[in-house]
């Protein structure tokens, strides 16, 4: 079954569902959700919102992959640095996103919120990722660079980066998913002027739930297209390492 | 002259594969180093490499020379293409002879696969390459025909007799070794190296 197939068999059921349910205000059709979005779309306010969000998100979720490399790269090269960072690794992963919201709230501007939010959930799993990659590092390939007197950009190039970019592709991938849907969860509590998540809580406030369908489907929909984005970024990266 | 003066080697958890062992090569030449598996022809490789120190002992003739070493893995890049892995070779990169070394080596037409399309044999003669590609002075070589049939081993080997001036290699066939050419050395113990006698063919 093709992927459009199986999308179109989960809406048929959908709005199946709403029809027994037969109560908007409860689910709505997948026809009201596109009419809702589609008038949303309409709005220059949507644009902008829409826009704010993908810069804090994106901040954080930038920040986070360069942060997380840096610290893979620290950790693997020395114990003590491991030592006393993991504790912290393994706090950040076990610590619910919702109090850390709540205490990120108290400290720091609501405008920055998501972006610190989408940095420190994202952080852990590209730190975690990249430190795999680089402890399968091959060592003989290593051996074999410095035998063929590979100048240090040259060995990064053509035998470090080719060997990490699977990892960096897939915590990337994995990574992006989580800063949104923290992002976004951030937006909700935090509440900043231009944001989807603003526009979340208020359907949720004035129950309108065929905008809450509406702006969750933008948000879906801005999903995969930012994957596909880092997707093609990543090709042509790779290609940097080929002939 | 390259000396081997009361060489000993080896690993953690072997120190000495190589035991005051001493040997002197005459300058230029080629030499296939036979001896029974694990006998430790790979470490004596190594050791004149400068990729493993020795314990004791010291080696004269190789300081200020070009060196490379042709593993007995391939270690090529699999995500390059051939005639990139032959290139990265090169201190100063030249398709022209990479593409000329690939020629002799009887994979002229592989230049621009990926290694997953070539067979043993022929990735071995691309590791092959980007040895010579190096253009060293002494050229060392693990085991540098396996996988690599008989009468390909007879047409390249003229071509790689002549790729350094002084080259030593390990095998573990007769028929290589006199293709090449090469004078036939054995490694009979951790520290005994001498000429090769049939009788004590491995």
């Amino acid at each position: 079954m093709t992927l459009l197939g199986a999308v179109g068999l989960w809406i048929l059921l959908w709005q199946g569902i709403a029809m027994l349910v037969n109560l908007p205000l409860l689910l709505p059709s997948p026809w009201q959700t596109i009419l809702a979005a589609w008038q949303q779309w309409q709005q220059p306010m949507f644009w902008h919102s829409v826009l704010m969000s993908l810069l804090r998100i994106m901040g954080g979720f930038l920040l986070a992959m360069l942060a997380g490399v840096l610290l893979a790269w620290l950790c693997t090269r020395s114990q003590l640095a491991e030592a006393l960072l993991a504790p912290i690794r393994t706090v950040i992963r076990s610590t619910p996103v919702s109090s850390f919201i709540i205490l990120v709230l108290l400290w720091i501007k609501i405008d920055s919120v998501p972006t610190f939010i989408s940095f420190l959930m994202v952080l852990p799993v590209v730190w975690h990722g990249m430190q795999e990659g680089i402890s399968t590092l091959n060592p003989q390939l290593q051996e074999m660079a410095r035998m063929y007197d590979f100048s240090r950009m040259k060995a990064l190039r053509y035998v470090t980066l080719p060997q990490l970019l699977p990892f960096f592709r897939s915590t990337a991938a994995t990574g992006s998913g989580i800063a949104w849907k923290a992002g976004i969860a951030a937006e909700v509590i935090a509440r900043p002027t231009l944001s989807i998540g603003r526009h979340l809580q208020d359907t949720k406030v004035y129950l309108l739930t065929d905008q809450l369908f509406a702006w969750t489907l933008t948000v879906i929909l801005l999903s995969i297209l930012l994957e596909r984005m880092l997707n093609r970024l990543f090709k042509v990266a790779g290609k940097g390492g080929k002939a | 002259m390259i000396a081997l003066n009361h060489i000993t080697a080896g690993y953690p958890n072997a120190p000495q594969v190589l035991h005051n062992l001493s040997y002197a090569f005459d300058e230029p030449g080629v030499y296939a180093l036979m001896g029974a598996s694990g006998i430790g022809k790979t470490t004596l490789l190594r050791v004149l490499a400068g990729l493993e120190k020795p314990v004791a002992g010291n080696i004269v003739g190789t300081q200020d020379k070009r060196i490379v070493m042709m593993f007995q893995e391939d270690r090529l890049l699999p995500w390059s293409s051939v005639l990139q892995n032959v290139l990265l070779g090169m201190q100063e990169p030249d398709d022209q002879q990479a593409l000329e070394i690939l020629k002799h080596l009887d994979i002229g037409g592989t230049a621009h696969l990926l290694l997953r399309e070539l067979s043993g044999g022929m990735q071995r003669r691309v590791a092959l390459a980007r040895a010579i590609a190096f253009n060293a002075h002494i050229l060392l070589m693990d085991e540098p025909f396996t996988g690599v049939d008989t009468q390909t081993v007879a047409r390249i080997a003229p071509y790689v007799r002549n790729a350094a001036p002084f080259i030593l290699f390990t095998s573990h066939s007769v028929s290589d070794a006199a293709a090449m050419g090469a004078n036939m050395l054995e490694l009979v113990d951790c520290s005994t190296l001498r000429i090769y006698t049939a009788q004590t063919a491995t």
